[in-house]
């Protein structure tokens, strides 16, 4: 038997078993698969959809009354702390007053450092004149010159024919002192003109600065004012050595005149022993 | 004799200024107090800092006062030993007449 007849026969077999039945299942299944079924569209909602919608509105309520209600707070504190910086911490006016003040003040400061440039030389000699010049110079390079010129006015310590030794020695560590206070004059002068500078640039940008940044200018000028502290009291030191200079002085004078007043006795006894 | 003298008028004029910047000194503290008094907290470091620059100033101008006290001192004390100096010099001009004298006689 072919394999041809054999399909056949199968067929065949089939048909008698199944059918109008096959047909029947056969256009039931053709016909559910060719009518259109119905869709969910946009206002078509589906149980499903309902429940999404339900829970969404859910989230959305939740959202709105425990997330977005403390926000708006939030918001309204943040605003309210705005407002506040704006109106009572840094209020524009004020800033820009304080700012007004500084160079209001600048030019005032300006003025009295015109003022303090003003010559006070008076010396009508030359000598005098070319130690005066060094002497209000301000410039440290002078100091230099300060001790040749001093000389000249002064006079050098006198020879040792002329003077015992320690009226010598006074009268040298005198020149020393008074020359080493005429440097220390014309070195606080240049740093008194230094920090006049610095306080002028400080001013400066005080009226360009803004408020938080104040507070770094403050810094800035109060370590400058340590520092003019600390040469204020080395100007004082010295002043202090020259009046010390001063007193032991007079000291000595006293007691080279003691020395004399004896000296002057033992010649005196002995001129009236010769005579007696 | 000549320095000395320049040395004392210096010192004089220096304190005519010192007077008229220390007038204008407090003047620069009442607008500061002043300006003080009506600011926000927000502007005063930037009065702070201001009074700062007006103490540096106020050093500033103290330091030269003092440089004008120290000429005067050393000058006073140069002056003293200048003294010391002529005295010794006049000695020893008297003893060289002296010793002329005593060498005619």
């Amino acid at each position: 038997m072919s394999k041809r007849t054999r399909v056949n026969r199968f067929l065949k077999l089939c048909w008698r078993a199944f059918g109008g039945r096959l047909v029947l299942v056969l256009t039931l299944i053709g016909v559910l698969v060719l009518i259109p079924t119905g869709a969910n569209g946009q206002f078509g909602l589906d149980p499903c959809c309902a429940i999404i919608s339900a829970g969404l509105q859910s989230i959305s309520g939740l959202l709105k009354n425990v997330v977005a209600r403390p926000l708006s707070q939030i918001q309204q504190i943040e605003q309210q702390g705005v407002n506040f910086e704006q109106q009572i911490v840094y209020p524009a006016q004020a800033i820009t007053n304080a700012r007004g003040l500084a160079g209001h003040l600048q030019g005032q400061f300006r003025q009295m450092t015109r003022i303090y440039q003003l010559p006070t030389g008076s010396a009508t000699l030359p000598t005098p004149q070319r130690l005066e010049q060094a002497l209000l110079s301000h410039s440290p390079q002078a100091a230099g010159q300060v001790s040749a010129r001093y000389t000249a006015v002064y006079g050098g310590v006198m020879s040792d024919q002329d003077a015992p030794q320690p009226i010598r020695d006074m009268v040298d560590a005198t020149d020393a002192e008074a020359q080493a206070a005429l440097k220390k004059a014309i070195a606080i002068d240049a740093l008194a003109d230094v920090e006049l500078a610095a306080a002028d640039q400080i001013n400066l940008q005080i009226q360009s600065a803004a408020p938080g940044s104040a507070p770094i200018l403050e810094a800035q000028a109060a370590a400058w004012n340590v520092r003019a502290n600390a040469y204020t009291q080395s100007a004082m030191a010295e002043l202090m050595r020259v009046r010390s200079i001063d007193l032991a002085n007079s000291s000595a004078h006293m007691k080279l005149s003691a020395t004399s007043n004896s000296i002057l006795r033992d010649a005196t006894d002995r001129m009236l022993g010769r005579t007696k | 004799m000549d320095v000395d003298d320049a040395m004392a008028i210096g010192t004089l004029k220096a304190t005519m200024i010192s007077d008229q910047a220390s007038e204008q000194m407090l003047g620069v503290a009442d607008s500061i107090e002043l300006q003080s008094s009506g600011t926000a907290p927000g502007a005063a470091p930037m009065l702070t800092a201001q009074a700062q620059v007006a103490n540096l100033q106020n050093q500033a101008f103290l330091q030269h006062m003092l440089a004008a006290e120290l000429r005067q001192e050393a000058t006073r004390l140069a002056h003293d030993n200048a003294l010391v100096k002529e005295s010794a010099a006049s000695n020893r001009i008297l003893r060289d007449h002296m010793r002329q004298i005593l060498g005619r006689q």
